[in-house]
Protein backbone atom coordinates (compact mmCIF):
# COMPACT_ATOMS: atom_id res chain seq x y z
CA UNK A 1 0.00 0.00 0.00
CA UNK A 2 2.80 2.42 0.89
CA UNK A 3 4.65 1.69 -2.34
CA UNK A 4 1.43 2.34 -4.27
CA UNK A 5 1.10 5.72 -2.60
CA UNK A 6 4.72 6.61 -3.34
CA UNK A 7 4.26 5.60 -6.96
CA UNK A 8 1.01 7.56 -7.27
CA UNK A 9 2.67 10.64 -5.82
CA UNK A 10 5.65 10.23 -8.12
CA UNK A 11 3.35 10.13 -11.14
CA UNK A 12 1.37 13.10 -9.85
CA UNK A 13 4.48 15.16 -9.37
CA UNK A 14 5.75 14.28 -12.83
CA UNK A 15 2.55 15.53 -14.43
CA UNK A 16 1.90 18.55 -12.20
CA UNK A 17 5.33 19.81 -11.22
CA UNK A 18 4.99 23.15 -13.04
CA UNK A 19 1.54 23.81 -11.59
CA UNK A 20 2.68 22.98 -8.09
CA UNK A 21 5.76 25.13 -8.41
CA UNK A 22 3.87 28.07 -9.92
CA UNK A 23 1.32 28.00 -7.13
CA UNK A 24 4.01 27.76 -4.47
CA UNK A 25 6.01 30.58 -6.08
CA UNK A 26 2.96 32.83 -6.22
CA UNK A 27 2.84 32.51 -2.43
CA UNK A 28 6.51 32.48 -1.47
CA UNK A 29 7.84 34.84 -4.17
CA UNK A 30 11.07 32.85 -3.94
CA UNK A 31 12.04 29.87 -6.16
CA UNK A 32 13.94 28.04 -3.41
CA UNK A 33 11.09 28.54 -0.99
CA UNK A 34 8.65 27.26 -3.59
CA UNK A 35 10.74 24.11 -4.14
CA UNK A 36 10.96 23.57 -0.39
CA UNK A 37 7.21 23.94 -0.07
CA UNK A 38 6.54 21.37 -2.77
CA UNK A 39 8.97 18.88 -1.24
CA UNK A 40 7.56 19.44 2.25
CA UNK A 41 4.03 18.84 1.03
CA UNK A 42 4.86 15.52 -0.60
CA UNK A 43 6.93 14.45 2.39
CA UNK A 44 3.96 15.07 4.68
CA UNK A 45 1.64 13.02 2.50
CA UNK A 46 4.17 10.15 2.35
CA UNK A 47 4.54 10.17 6.12
CA UNK A 48 0.79 10.00 6.41
CA UNK A 49 1.10 6.67 4.58
CA UNK A 50 -2.49 6.87 3.44
CA UNK A 51 -3.78 8.19 0.15
CA UNK A 52 -6.23 11.08 0.59
CA UNK A 53 -9.61 10.86 -1.01
CA UNK A 54 -8.93 13.68 -3.47
CA UNK A 55 -5.24 13.81 -4.15
CA UNK A 56 -4.96 16.99 -6.20
CA UNK A 57 -6.72 19.52 -3.93
CA UNK A 58 -5.16 17.84 -0.87
CA UNK A 59 -1.64 18.16 -2.25
CA UNK A 60 -2.18 21.76 -3.30
CA UNK A 61 -3.49 22.49 0.16
CA UNK A 62 -0.35 20.95 1.68
CA UNK A 63 1.78 23.02 -0.69
CA UNK A 64 -0.12 26.13 0.34
CA UNK A 65 0.39 25.44 4.04
CA UNK A 66 4.09 24.81 3.55
CA UNK A 67 4.44 27.86 1.31
CA UNK A 68 2.68 30.12 3.81
CA UNK A 69 5.08 28.98 6.52
CA UNK A 70 8.02 29.57 4.19
CA UNK A 71 6.62 32.84 2.86
CA UNK A 72 6.67 34.37 6.30
CA UNK A 73 10.33 33.50 6.61
CA UNK A 74 11.15 34.70 3.11
CA UNK A 75 9.42 38.03 3.63
CA UNK A 76 11.97 38.74 6.25
CA UNK A 77 14.69 37.95 3.68
CA UNK A 78 13.13 40.34 1.15
CA UNK A 79 13.05 38.03 -1.88
CA UNK A 80 10.45 38.85 -4.51
CA UNK A 81 10.35 36.75 -7.67
CA UNK A 82 7.37 36.77 -10.02
CA UNK A 83 5.78 33.67 -11.46
CA UNK A 84 6.26 35.21 -14.92
CA UNK A 85 10.05 35.11 -14.96
CA UNK A 86 10.23 32.23 -17.38
CA UNK A 87 12.17 32.30 -20.62
CA UNK A 88 9.61 32.70 -23.44
CA UNK A 89 9.36 29.62 -25.60
CA UNK A 90 7.23 31.38 -28.16
CA UNK A 91 6.97 35.01 -28.92
CA UNK A 92 5.01 36.75 -26.25
CA UNK A 93 3.90 40.26 -25.61
CA UNK A 94 6.50 41.75 -23.31
CA UNK A 95 4.24 44.65 -22.50
CA UNK A 96 1.45 42.30 -21.56
CA UNK A 97 3.79 40.44 -19.28
CA UNK A 98 4.82 43.60 -17.48
CA UNK A 99 1.20 44.65 -17.20
CA UNK A 100 0.13 41.33 -15.75
CA UNK A 101 3.02 41.32 -13.29
CA UNK A 102 2.00 44.75 -12.14
CA UNK A 103 -1.69 43.95 -12.05
CA UNK A 104 -1.18 40.76 -10.10
CA UNK A 105 0.27 42.90 -7.36
CA UNK A 106 -2.99 44.87 -7.13
CA UNK A 107 -5.12 41.79 -6.53
CA UNK A 108 -5.90 40.65 -3.01
CA UNK A 109 -4.07 37.46 -1.95
CA UNK A 110 -7.32 35.49 -2.20
CA UNK A 111 -8.05 36.76 -5.70
CA UNK A 112 -4.49 36.08 -6.81
CA UNK A 113 -4.55 32.52 -5.48
CA UNK A 114 -7.90 31.82 -7.11
CA UNK A 115 -6.68 33.12 -10.48
CA UNK A 116 -3.43 31.14 -10.30
CA UNK A 117 -5.20 27.93 -9.34
CA UNK A 118 -7.88 28.35 -11.98
CA UNK A 119 -5.71 29.54 -14.86
CA UNK A 120 -2.36 27.82 -14.26
CA UNK A 121 -3.43 24.67 -12.37
CA UNK A 122 -6.66 24.05 -14.23
CA UNK A 123 -8.63 23.57 -11.03
CA UNK A 124 -12.38 23.71 -10.78
CA UNK A 125 -14.05 26.08 -8.34
CA UNK A 126 -14.93 23.07 -6.21
CA UNK A 127 -11.26 22.07 -5.99
CA UNK A 128 -10.20 25.64 -5.28
CA UNK A 129 -12.77 25.77 -2.49
CA UNK A 130 -11.33 22.55 -1.07
CA UNK A 131 -7.79 23.89 -1.20
CA UNK A 132 -8.78 27.08 0.58
CA UNK A 133 -11.37 25.55 2.88
CA UNK A 134 -14.09 27.98 1.80
CA UNK A 135 -17.49 27.60 0.14
CA UNK A 136 -17.54 27.15 -3.60
CA UNK A 137 -19.26 30.50 -4.15
CA UNK A 138 -16.54 32.30 -2.22
CA UNK A 139 -13.80 30.75 -4.36
CA UNK A 140 -15.73 31.60 -7.53
CA UNK A 141 -16.28 35.20 -6.47
CA UNK A 142 -12.57 35.63 -5.68
CA UNK A 143 -11.72 34.41 -9.16
CA UNK A 144 -14.31 36.56 -10.92
CA UNK A 145 -13.27 39.70 -9.03
CA UNK A 146 -9.60 39.05 -9.74
CA UNK A 147 -10.14 38.46 -13.43
CA UNK A 148 -12.45 41.46 -13.66
CA UNK A 149 -9.73 43.70 -12.25
CA UNK A 150 -7.23 42.35 -14.79
CA UNK A 151 -9.69 42.73 -17.65
CA UNK A 152 -10.50 46.27 -16.65
CA UNK A 153 -6.83 47.18 -16.71
CA UNK A 154 -6.30 45.56 -20.13
CA UNK A 155 -9.35 47.27 -21.55
CA UNK A 156 -8.13 50.59 -20.26
CA UNK A 157 -4.76 50.04 -21.88
CA UNK A 158 -6.28 48.93 -25.14
CA UNK A 159 -8.52 51.99 -25.26
CA UNK A 160 -5.68 54.41 -24.80
CA UNK A 161 -5.12 56.56 -27.82
CA UNK B 1 -13.43 35.18 -19.83
CA UNK B 2 -11.73 32.45 -21.88
CA UNK B 3 -9.83 35.10 -23.80
CA UNK B 4 -8.59 36.53 -20.56
CA UNK B 5 -7.45 33.13 -19.39
CA UNK B 6 -5.75 32.51 -22.72
CA UNK B 7 -3.96 35.80 -22.38
CA UNK B 8 -2.65 34.81 -19.00
CA UNK B 9 -1.65 31.37 -20.24
CA UNK B 10 0.31 32.89 -23.10
CA UNK B 11 2.88 34.19 -20.65
CA UNK B 12 5.88 32.02 -19.85
CA UNK B 13 6.15 30.93 -16.26
CA UNK B 14 9.14 30.66 -13.99
CA UNK B 15 10.40 27.09 -14.19
CA UNK B 16 11.47 24.96 -11.23
CA UNK B 17 15.13 24.07 -11.09
CA UNK B 18 16.59 20.62 -11.81
CA UNK B 19 17.39 20.37 -8.12
CA UNK B 20 13.69 19.97 -7.34
CA UNK B 21 13.46 16.88 -9.53
CA UNK B 22 16.51 15.35 -7.84
CA UNK B 23 15.14 16.07 -4.38
CA UNK B 24 11.76 14.60 -5.23
CA UNK B 25 13.36 11.47 -6.73
CA UNK B 26 15.29 10.91 -3.50
CA UNK B 27 12.11 11.47 -1.49
CA UNK B 28 10.14 8.89 -3.45
CA UNK B 29 12.97 6.35 -3.39
CA UNK B 30 13.33 6.71 0.37
CA UNK B 31 9.58 6.23 0.76
CA UNK B 32 9.66 3.11 -1.37
CA UNK B 33 12.57 1.68 0.66
CA UNK B 34 10.72 2.41 3.90
CA UNK B 35 7.68 0.58 2.59
CA UNK B 36 9.76 -2.46 1.67
CA UNK B 37 11.50 -2.41 5.07
CA UNK B 38 8.16 -2.24 6.84
CA UNK B 39 6.95 -5.25 4.87
CA UNK B 40 10.15 -7.18 5.65
CA UNK B 41 9.87 -6.44 9.36
CA UNK B 42 6.28 -7.60 9.27
CA UNK B 43 7.30 -10.88 7.65
CA UNK B 44 10.06 -11.31 10.21
CA UNK B 45 7.60 -10.89 13.04
CA UNK B 46 5.30 -13.39 11.40
CA UNK B 47 8.12 -15.91 11.08
CA UNK B 48 9.21 -15.44 14.69
CA UNK B 49 5.64 -15.81 15.91
CA UNK B 50 5.20 -19.04 13.96
CA UNK B 51 8.47 -20.46 15.34
CA UNK B 52 7.47 -19.57 18.89
CA UNK B 53 4.02 -21.06 18.40
CA UNK B 54 5.52 -24.28 17.10
CA UNK B 55 7.91 -24.45 20.05
CA UNK B 56 5.08 -23.83 22.50
CA UNK B 57 3.00 -26.52 20.84
CA UNK B 58 5.85 -29.01 21.07
CA UNK B 59 6.40 -28.18 24.74
CA UNK B 60 2.73 -28.63 25.57
CA UNK B 61 2.65 -31.91 23.69
CA UNK B 62 5.68 -33.19 25.60
CA UNK B 63 4.09 -32.26 28.91
CA UNK B 64 0.87 -34.04 28.06
CA UNK B 65 2.68 -37.14 26.86
CA UNK B 66 4.87 -37.20 29.93
CA UNK B 67 1.90 -36.75 32.18
CA UNK B 68 0.25 -39.89 30.88
CA UNK B 69 3.23 -42.22 31.25
CA UNK B 70 3.12 -44.87 33.97
CA UNK B 71 5.89 -43.38 36.09
CA UNK B 72 3.90 -40.25 36.83
CA UNK B 73 2.14 -41.83 39.79
CA UNK B 74 -1.09 -42.47 38.07
CA UNK B 75 -2.68 -45.81 38.89
CA UNK B 76 -2.19 -48.32 36.09
CA UNK B 77 -4.19 -51.50 36.01
CA UNK B 78 -2.07 -54.65 36.49
CA UNK B 79 -3.37 -58.17 36.40
CA UNK B 80 -3.34 -59.99 39.78
CA UNK B 81 -1.43 -62.86 38.23
CA UNK B 82 1.28 -60.51 37.03
CA UNK B 83 4.59 -60.48 38.98
CA UNK B 84 4.30 -56.66 39.12
CA UNK B 85 1.05 -56.90 40.99
CA UNK B 86 1.18 -55.55 44.51
CA UNK B 87 -1.90 -55.78 46.63
CA UNK B 88 -3.06 -52.40 47.79
CA UNK B 89 -2.36 -51.43 51.35
CA UNK B 90 -5.18 -49.59 52.94
CA UNK B 91 -4.34 -47.42 55.97
CA UNK B 92 -6.03 -48.26 59.18
CA UNK B 93 -8.63 -45.70 59.85
CA UNK B 94 -9.28 -45.04 63.47
CA UNK B 95 -12.83 -44.56 64.50
CA UNK B 96 -12.87 -41.07 65.96
CA UNK B 97 -15.82 -41.98 68.12
CA UNK B 98 -14.10 -45.01 69.62
CA UNK B 99 -12.97 -44.07 73.10
CA UNK B 100 -12.03 -47.64 74.06
CA UNK B 101 -8.32 -46.82 74.04
CA UNK B 102 -8.84 -44.05 76.42
CA UNK B 103 -9.34 -45.36 80.01
CA UNK B 104 -12.33 -43.80 81.66
CA UNK B 105 -10.75 -43.65 85.13
CA UNK B 106 -7.80 -41.75 83.68
CA UNK B 107 -10.22 -39.25 82.34
CA UNK B 108 -11.94 -38.91 85.71
CA UNK B 109 -8.78 -38.89 87.80
CA UNK B 110 -6.76 -36.70 85.50
CA UNK B 111 -5.05 -33.98 87.55
CA UNK B 112 -5.66 -30.44 86.72
CA UNK B 113 -2.72 -29.54 84.55
CA UNK B 114 -2.62 -26.14 82.97
CA UNK B 115 0.66 -26.69 81.06
CA UNK B 116 -0.73 -28.89 78.36
CA UNK B 117 -2.73 -27.70 75.47
CA UNK B 118 -6.35 -28.34 75.62
CA UNK B 119 -8.66 -28.11 78.59
CA UNK B 120 -8.09 -30.41 81.62
CA UNK B 121 -9.76 -33.72 81.31
CA UNK B 122 -9.83 -33.42 77.59
CA UNK B 123 -8.79 -36.68 75.90
CA UNK B 124 -6.11 -34.87 73.97
CA UNK B 125 -4.32 -33.89 77.10
CA UNK B 126 -3.41 -37.52 77.73
CA UNK B 127 -1.50 -40.02 75.60
CA UNK B 128 -2.88 -43.45 74.81
CA UNK B 129 -1.70 -44.94 78.03
CA UNK B 130 -3.54 -42.36 79.93
CA UNK B 131 -0.46 -40.46 80.90
CA UNK B 132 -0.70 -36.80 80.93
CA UNK B 133 1.15 -35.03 78.12
CA UNK B 134 3.27 -32.27 79.46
Amino acid sequence: MATDLAEALRLFFASHRQELFTFALSLTRCPMGAEDAVQTAFSQVLQRNRAPRELRPYLFRCVRNAAMDDGRARQRAGTDVSIFNGVPVVREDARLRLEVEELFGTLTPDEREAVVLKVYSGMTFDEIATVRGVPLQTAASWYRRGLAKLRAAWTQEENKP
Amino acid sequence: MNNDEDKLRSLSLTKPGADLDARMDRLFEAAAHRAVARRTVGLGHLFAASVLSAAAGIAVTLLVVRGTTPDSGEIVYVEKTSPQYEPPVFPVRRNPYDLSEIPIPALLDAPLDTTVSGSPGHPLSHDRQGRSNG
